[in-house]
Order: structure tokens, then sequence, then C-alpha cells
């Protein structure tokens, strides 16, 4: 019984976080070799947009990867992972992904060094192609998160997944707080990279585990520049499969600031009762200009998103509840601003947009694992419903552990 | 550590509820403040009023009534209205126009509808942005001849305008600050407040795209979505809310003045276009320029035929005919050569394939484009016939 | 005793130098009572093969073909007149503002009849008056531009002041106004070679800013790729007695009056209209960039 609880808070904190992650916030670095692969398929009742058109929250400015989930059968996620921790301290990870059956690309390629290595304390330099660590929720995927959509707050403020070329230095201890800062080259909305471009970060996080509840905590800030940024999501080329010859281009010269403070707990009621509550609360700030091929206005942006996700796990059942929110105000000047605003979706007259999601999983085996959703979506003016079934699979391939 | 993340669970929830709700506000730096109330529908942006030449509606019933004079001319022959008809759309039903002393112009009578969004005037002038500019050419020409003022009986022309009793009320009216002085500063100012004043947007086109959707037949939506698809490419010069794109209004920081070469004539395979109507070319001297000619409205099109710079396209049937060869071939004569491989041309014009059923439904298109109302209103119709 | 007395005269003296200094140092101040304020005529005449422009003279033997014309017309504006001393530094006039002269700009006109020499008589204008500050030296030149300076081509013709407001010196299709228009009609009428169906009465040069284009937005002309403005600077010139010859003759000597190749009969300034080449080289101007020639010094003008 034990062992099984233990192994089951395991399973559940790995799917909390993917295991490099907790690997290496540990004050020893386990030398390994790890080959880990993921799939997530799900079968959809309907989309949030029609095939082939292009998905705007209206009131906020997009980019990113940020594309609706599929109608019908889809291969959301497809992965392959190989992590290396050396015996000098010296550690990296590379990541070839495959989103909603786009080609497989390098999503992660990057190192990491130990720079101090203490008995109570580390500091890391990391470096390459890699997530931004500030918020745990940047780091998921539908493989590792309890719902199978990201998070509106995500999608909307970050173009689902804040991946880039950047630098990153990050402090720990034994107690559980760790500090980091990152520089990026700005490869990712809602930045952009070379002259004017580029962003970085600075966050938190209080993480402590006990015999029956673990949680953590955390709040971090980032600030991004941009350039001549268009929503890259839709452009010839790279277009998601939308028709893009009728979607207006436009660029957004300026800055963007974002903080956000999350929590995650875990309360472990028995062996076989666990009760977890997951929220995160993003505020943007936007200040710049936005124009078109003939027009330019001043743009000034307050919004704020996010989520508050309860659930509850029995044996190998977990039921979910996630309910997400925004706020979306922008601030024209210039004689050009309602046109900008209805060319760039940023009309936003009252409607909040809001997503109700509830979850079932059941883990059939280690590495296999049912979901089915129920979702009620207004984060379009229109409420729409969809449900969704689908099955997670991981697995460690292979795995060299040195002693 | 529980009270901790109650207390966050409390943070989170009265960010919640206390969210208020989205907005967008706009500071329009009073874009939109005219004296005069344009007749455009809402949430499109209006055209630039000049500083020099702010509209009201005095000065464009004062220019209504001069636009429709023929006084304004040397023989007292010719109005503005001669070769610009209501009923065409203030175009006119000629391959090019006739002026007050009989000659021949060389070019096509344009439509005026919503000319105030044109980004230049006139059918390839970089130079003439202004339709006070613009103006200035059809009564003042001297080659060809059009209203036919000159130096030597611009004073007569003038004292029939101040002869006339019902311009003294409406120039009072337009320009009180002056004391109502009949000038042709004041007359070209008060003709280009009408013409910018003919605002076009009530076709059927835009009736289904402001809610009604019995406004367009099936076969026009097929016409439309075959405008504005790839095989077409119509709408990369014909696109926009003014289905050109050489369109400026108030909101716009940066325009562009396209001309294009459509590939109507490759005289002697060099390109060349006939020596009276180069385009482009006549104005820069630049040689990429030769036949390059501004892409006109194609509101209210079904009733400006015929069609082209020179008129030398007598129906919709033979413009889309020829935008599906991608070029005119003209077997003999002076002007004989394949346009299809004019080295100018646009690069936009390639030729495509289309059925009949096709052409059928694109010409059904381009005619839920006519503004019933707008060639039939009174506002802008002859006001010295119901005098 | 001495010594005060010493002390005495060095105080006094040195008063003295300083005064005698200052005194020869007012003197020599250069003062403005020097720089006097002055009017001057400058005279123009029009000829063509020695004899006087008019509407009534029928000029023989013009161009490479030794063509008889009639004059329809004959008006040219300058600004920026200068005069230059002999030590280089120019002087400008500044014009009588009157209805021939506006701001620094002045028309030339020798059409003695109006409506291209077929109506009434009128007026013609062939001389400049202006002032000038004199120092008393002594001016061997003369410069002058041809046209309106940019700043000036492209106001509102409707509303403009003469001698900017009249009609038939303005180029309405290049936005701006003519800065020379010289026309004649060639006795025998003008014929194009492969084509004789062209008939052609008139052979014109009409000469002016051209590829201007405006911004559509400010609604104003912001740039003339081809400005065409001929650059007159004449040396031997006495104050006083220098008339300025603008020679016709010279302009189309190399010209064929009563054939056109291309373009517009004549030389209506466009930089591939044959016509056109001689033309602007004999005013000093290269045709394809509307910029004074690199090989060419105008020819057009001269001090009789």
């Amino acid at each position: 019984m034990r062992i099984t609880h233990h192994r089951f808070v395991s399973t559940v904190l790995f799917l909390a976080l993917p295991s490099w992650a907790w690997g290496h916030n540990e004050i020893n670095l386990t030398p390994n070799t790890a080959v880990d692969a993921a799939m997530v398929v799900n079968y959809r009742s309907d989309s949030s947009v029609e095939k082939g058109r292009p998905w705007y929250v209206t009131g906020a400015m997009m980019g990113g990867e940020a594309v609706p989930a599929s109608e019908d059968f889809s291969v959301d996620d497809l992965f392959i992972t190989v992590t290396h921790v050396g015996e000098d301290n010296v550690y990296g990870l590379i990541k070839l992904a495959s989103h909603q059956g786009s080609d497989a690309a390098f999503e992660h390629a990057w190192l990491g060094y130990r720079l101090v290595s203490k008995e109570r304390s580390f500091l890391n330099i990391e470096a390459g192609r890699m997530a931004g660590l500030f918020s745990p929720a940047n780091l998921q995927h539908s493989d590792s998160r309890l719902m199978s959509e990201a998070n509106l707050a995500l999608d909307v403020f970050l173009g689902r997944q804040y991946i880039d070329n950047g630098l990153r230095l990050l402090w720990g201890n034994d107690r559980g707080l760790s500090l980091g800062v990152e520089t990026w080259q700005g490869e990712a909305f809602p930045a952009t990279s070379g002259d004017g471009g580029g962003a970085s970060d600075v966050f938190f996080k209080y993480q402590n585990i006990s015999r029956n509840v673990s949680w953590s905590v955390g709040g971090w800030y980032m600030q991004a520049k941009a350039a001549s940024r268009s929503d890259t999501r839709y452009e010839s080329g790279h277009s998601h499969g939308v028709v893009v010859d009728d979607i207006e281009a436009y660029w957004f010269d300026g800055d963007t600031s974002l903080y956000g403070v999350h929590l995650d707990v875990q309360w472990q009621v028995s062996s076989r009762l666990t009760f977890g509550l997951d929220t995160e609360w993003l505020w943007q700030k936007v200040d710049g200009s936005i124009r078109d091929e003939t027009r330019i206005a001043k743009l000034e942006s307050e919004a704020n998103g996010g989520w508050i996700e309860p659930s509850i796990s029995f044996q190998r059942h977990t039921v979910g509840l996630r309910y997400e929110q925004m706020v979306l105000n922008n601030e024209f000047s210039g004689v050009a601003g309602e046109a900008l605003a209805a060319l760039a979706h940023l009309n936003n007259t009252g409607h909040n947009p809001t997503r109700s999601t509830l979850v079932y999983r059941y883990q059939i085996q280690p590495t296999l694992a049912l979901r089915a959703e129920l979702l009620s979506d207004k984060s379009l003016p229109q409420r729409e419903e969809r449900w969704l079934v689908g099955l997670i699979w991981e697995k460690n391939l292979w795995r060299l552990k040195k002693e | 550590m529980l009270v901790k993340a109650l207390l966050i669970i409390v943070l989170a929830m009265t960010v919640i509820a206390c969210n208020t709700q989205s907005s967008t506000s706009y500071n329009d730096e009073g874009v939109n403040q005219s004296a005069f109330s344009w007749l455009v529908p809402s949430g499109m942006p209006l055209p630039v009023e000049p500083d020099d030449n702010p509209m009201t509606e005095a000065k464009f019933q004062l220019g209504r009534h001069l636009f429709y004079d023929e006084r304004l001319s040397g023989n007292a022959s010719q109005a503005c209205s001669s070769c610009h008809k209501q009923e065409h759309a203030f175009a006119d039903a000629l391959a090019t126009p006739i002026g007050s002393t009989d000659e021949v112009l060389t070019r096509n009578s344009q439509g005026l509808a919503n000319v105030a969004y044109n980004a230049t005037l006139t059918w390839a002038n970089p130079s003439i942005v202004t339709l006070e500019r613009q103006i200035l050419i059809p009564l003042f020409a001297e080659d060809p001849v059009e209203h036919g003022i000159n130096d030597e009986n611009r004073e007569i022309v003038l004292q029939r305008i101040v002869d006339e009793p019902v311009y003294q009320r409406l120039f009072l009216s337009a320009y009180p600050e002056q004391g109502g002085t009949v000038s042709y500063d004041n007359i070209i100012k008060a003709i280009a407040a009408f013409v910018r004043g003919l605002t076009s947007f009530d076709s059927p086109f835009d009736q289904y795209q402001r809610g009604d959707r019995t406004a367009m037949s099936d076969s026009a939506l097929r016409g439309r979505d075959l405008f504005f698809s790839e095989q077409m490419e119509c709408f990369h010069c014909h696109g926009g809310y003014n289905f050109s794109d050489s369109t400026l209004d108030r909101t716009m920081a940066f325009v562009e003045r396209p001309f294009h070469n459509t590939g109507l004539f490759n005289i002697a395979g060099i390109g060349a276009f006939p020596e009276e109507n180069q385009g482009l070319f006549s104005i820069t001297a630049n040689p990429t320029d030769m036949g390059k000619f501004r892409a006109v409205t194609l509101r209210n099109i079904e009733l400006t035929a015929p069609y082209m710079h020179d008129g030398s396209v007598a129906s919709l049937d033979e413009v889309i005919e020829f935008y599906a060869a991608g070029g005119r071939i003209i077997e003999t004569g002076p002007h004989a050569g394949d346009g299809r491989f004019n080295p100018f041309k646009d690069g936009f014009i390639t030729g495509f394939e289309i059925t009949d059923q096709e052409k059928a439904d694109l010409i059904v298109f381009l005619l839920s484009l006519t503004d019933g109302t707008f060639v039939t209103t009174e506002r802008f119709s002859d006001p010295w016939i119901s005098q | 005793m001495f010594v005060k007395y010493r002390l005495k005269l060095i105080v006094l003296s040195s008063l003295v130098i300083l005064l005698a200094g200052c005194g020869d140092g007012r003197d020599n101040d250069g003062d403005s009572s020097n720089n006097m304020t002055k009017s001057l005529t400058l005279g123009f005449s029009a000829e063509a093969n020695q004899q006087a422009v008019n509407c009534d003279a029928t000029i023989a033997g013009l161009g490479t073909a030794g063509t008889d014309v009639n004059f329809q017309d004959f008006r040219f504006f300058i600004h920026d007149v200068r005069l230059v001393k002999d030590s280089g530094e120019e002087v400008v006039l500044i014009l009588e503002q009157n209805q021939w002269q506006h701001d620094d700009v002045a028309l030339i006109d020798f059409q003695d009849k109006a409506d291209s020499c077929n109506g009434a008589e009128k007026p013609i204008h062939n001389f400049i008056t202006a002032d000038y500050v004199d120092d008393g030296s002594t001016y061997t030149g003369l410069k002058f531009t041809v046209g309106l300076p940019a700043a000036l081509n492209h106001n509102n013709p409707a509303e403009a002041p003469s001698p900017l407001n009249i009609t038939s010196l303005q180029w309405n299709w290049q936005a701006g106004y003519k800065f020379m228009r010289m026309d004649v009609a060639p006795i025998g009428g003008i014929t194009r070679e492969g084509a004789p169906e062209f008939t052609g009465t008139a052979w014109n040069f009409h000469l002016g800013s051209t590829d201007c284009s405006g911004d559509p937005v400010i609604g104003e002309i912001v740039s003339c790729g081809k400005p065409n403005r001929p650059t007159v600077s004449l040396t031997d010139f006495i104050l006083g007695e220098s008339e300025i010859v603008v020679d016709y003759g010279v302009l189309v000597e190399a010209s064929v009056l009563a054939q056109d190749v291309a373009g517009a009969p004549g030389c209506m300034s466009g930089a591939t209209d044959p016509e056109c080449l001689e033309i602007f080289s004999r005013l000093g101007l290269d045709i394809a960039t509307g910029e004074a020639s690199n090989s060419t010094v105008q020819s057009v003008f001269r001090f009789r």
C-alpha cells in the first residue's frame, strides 16, 4: 500500500512536471542518460473555429503557436526527449516534437552546467533553445497537463508556450527555494529578435514537500520588446492550414510586460485520495504602436487572465475542473484607431473570454492513460460546447544510470 | 501552509470576481469631425478633407449647381455633367468623350463614385493628388480642349456666373467670410466639395456586408468568392472597401499610389502603348512605367461601360475574357501586338481558367456592386432642372 | 616731483594715443552709409536669326531645314536674378512686386497679341525692375535661373497672384507651371515620316518640371524627378547698358521645325522625346536627369 501510494504520488507529480525539470532542481545531479517519448491522440467533437478559419480572441494581439484545438482525430502531441546528465556537472536536453500533425521540429535543444555546487545550494547556467522556466505551466503539454487544451491565458499572452533561444541562471537551495533570471533572443511571441527586440524575465519559486501536502508557489516578471511583430500563426508558408489571402497583415512595435503568480497544492488525504489545486494568474501591459500597410495608431493595453483548477484523485481516477477567465482592455490613440482595432481583432466591447473544462482521467497503466473532457467555451462571443476522448502514452524508452 | 494556499485561492477568486469588463477605447483626435454629413456607413472611414477646403453643405450645393452648368465653359456648351452623367454613375457611355470645341479626348471618362477616396486623380498621374488640382485640367486644358476656358475668355465666363442670381445666394452661403466672392478658386473648391461628397456605399454587396442576407444571390456570392480567390487575383488591384488599391482615407498615414500595366497593348513587341496613351510613362519618362494606369473602383462598373483607359473594351464579358487570357492580342493595324507578352505587365496578370458558369457568376457579382440609390438620388442630380 | 610729472605725461600721452586709436577705429568701422540701395532695370530682347520675335513676324531659315515660321507664343519665367561682382561675390536682386513680378519670379513676355497671336493686342513685358544693395563694386556678370522655384511651382494656381495666375502658362497635367513657352507655326505645317495622316500646325516648346509626384496624405507635391531649371551665367556685364538677348534661332538650331519624329509635336520636356534632346542641351540641361548638363552650357541667352 505504502509503496503504491508513494509511487502514486510520484506518478502524479511526474504528471505535473516533466522529469528533467524535476531532476535538475535537486541538489545532486545524478549522472544518467534517458530517452523518453510521449504521444497524445485525441478525438474532439468540435473545434472553437471552423476548419481553415483563423482563431482570434477579440481584444488581444495573438501570435506564436496559439492555434485552436482540432476537430476530429488529431495527434495533438508527439515527442521524443533525450536527456543526459554527465559526471562533470554538464547536462543537456534535446526534444523533437510534433503538434497537431505538424512536421517534427527540435523544440528544445539546450545545455546546462552546474557552476557552483555546494552542499546546500547550487547555481546552474543553461543556454540554448528552451522553454521559459518562469511559470511551471509554460513547460506543460497535453500529456503532462491535466487538460488537453493549453491554458487560455498562456495561449493569448505567450503564444501557447514561450520557447526561445536564451540563457538562464538558476539558483536553488535544499529548502525548496529557487530563483532564476533568463534572457532571450526574442524569437518567440510576444517578442521579436534583432534590433529593438529581445526579452528577459526573473522568477522565484518555493516548493515544500511534506508527508501529506506538497505545494509550490511562485511569481515572475517578464518584459519583451517587439519591432514589426506580426501574427506569425497565419503567414504564407506557415499558416496552419488557414487560407491567408484575405487576412490583413498588421505589425506591432512596442513593449510587453507580463507578470504572474502561481500556486500548486497537492493534499494527500489518504493513501488513495488526493485533493489538488492549481492556479495561476497573469497580468499583461502593452505599450506601443500598431500599424498596417497604410495606417498607424498608438496602442496601450492592460489585460489579465488565468485559471483555477481544483482536482480530486482517487486511486487511478482523476477528476478536475478548470475555470479560466480573461479581461482585455485596449486604448487606441490616433485617427486610425478604429480601423486598426477592427483589422487586428482588438475591438472587444465588453466580452470577457471565459472557459470551463471538466476532465476525467483514468490511468490504465503507468504508461497509458485515458482522458475524457467536456468544455464550455466562451472565449469567443458565441458559447460553444465540445467534448473530447483521448489517449495519453508516455514511456521512458531507455535509461542508463551511472552509479 | 494550507492557510497560505487558501489565501492565494481567495486572491485568485477576488481577482476573478472583481474583474471588470473587457473594453476597447479610442481617442481618435477628432478624425470623424466634419461640418458635412457624409452619407458613409458607420465603421467605414471618411475621405480626406483638405485643410484649405473643408466640406460644408453650402459648398456642396454650390458645387452641384456649377457641376451641371454649361456656362462654365468657353463657348457655354459644356458642363462637368456633359461627360459625367448621374445615370452612368457619373461616367458616360462613350469610349472617349468630346470636348466643347469638338476635340476628341484620348481617355475614357471615369465614374465619380467615391472619387473622394482616390489616392491620385485621372488615369495615370502621380502628381494630381487632390480634386482641386484635377478640376483645373478639364476647365483649362489646351490639348485637347475640354471646357475651353483660357486667358482670353476667363473673365467672360466668370461674369456669367456672377450675373446668375441663383449663384449670388449660393456663393454667399458657401463663402460667407468672403462675402460670397465669385472667383475661380471658389468655383473650383465648390465643385471639388460636390464631387467629394459623391459617396456610394449602398449596393447589394454593401447591404449584404451590413447583414441583409437576401441582398446577394447565390450566383453573386459564388462570383464574390471567385473575385477574392487566388485563382483570379482580382482583389490584388481591385480590393478593399472601394475595390481599388489606389485608395486613401483620413485614417491612413502612408499611402501607395499604384499604377498597373494590364497587357492591353504591346506595340512592336517592346511593350509600347499608343503614343497618346502611354500612361504613367508620360509623366515619369521611366521606361518601366509604360502603359501603367490606375486601377479604378469597380463600384457601379455595370454603368460605366466601355472599359479601360481608352474605352477599348466594350463589355464586362470581354473584360473577363481579357484578364483570363492574361493580355490582349491585336492582330493587325498600327497597334498590333500581343499584350500578353508586354514586358511591363503587372505580375498578377497571368491569365486563368474560367468556365462559362464561373464567368456568369463573376459578372453577377460585379453587377451587385451597382448602387441604385447613387444613380437616382435627387441629392446628386441636376438642380437646374427642378428649378 | 619729477616722477609725478613724468607719470602725468605718460598718462596723458596714453590717453591721447587711445583717443587717436579710437578715433581711427571709428573711421574704419565700414559703416553702412557707404552701402546704398539702388534700383535698376534689366532689358531683354527676343530674336531669331537677328530678327525681332513678335506675333506679326515671319522668321525664315530656322533649324537645320531652314524652316520659316510665325510665332504664336514667346514667354518665360526667371527667378533668383543676381549681379556678380568682379570678386565673384553675388548680389541678389530684389524684384519690384507688380503684376509681372511676384516674390523673386519675373515673367518675360514677348507675345504682343493674345490667343496664340490670333487675338487682340496685349502688353508685353521685356524688362525687370529690381532693387539691390550696392557697395560701390564693379559688376561684371549676371546670373539667373529659368522658371519658378520649387517652392512656388506647385501652389494653387487658382488663387495665385499675378503673374502666376495666367492660365496659359500653367501646366496642370504636371501640377506646375510652364517655365518657358515658345510656340511657332511652321509655314507648310509639320509632317511625320512614315505617318501620312499626321497633321500638326504648331511646333511647341514647353519647359517645366516633370516626373513630379504628390503625397496623397498631405495633398501636395513632394518632389519632381526632373527639375528642368536651366541656369544662365553671363559675363562681360555692363550695368545700365547690357541687354539680354534670348535667341530662339540658337535654341532650335539643331531641330527640324517642320517635322516631328515622336511624342508631342515639338518638345514638352519629355525625357524620351527625341526633339527635346538638342533643345535641352542648348539650355545646358541634361534631358535624362533634368539637372545641369556636364557637357554643355546654355547658349540661348547672351548679352547684346
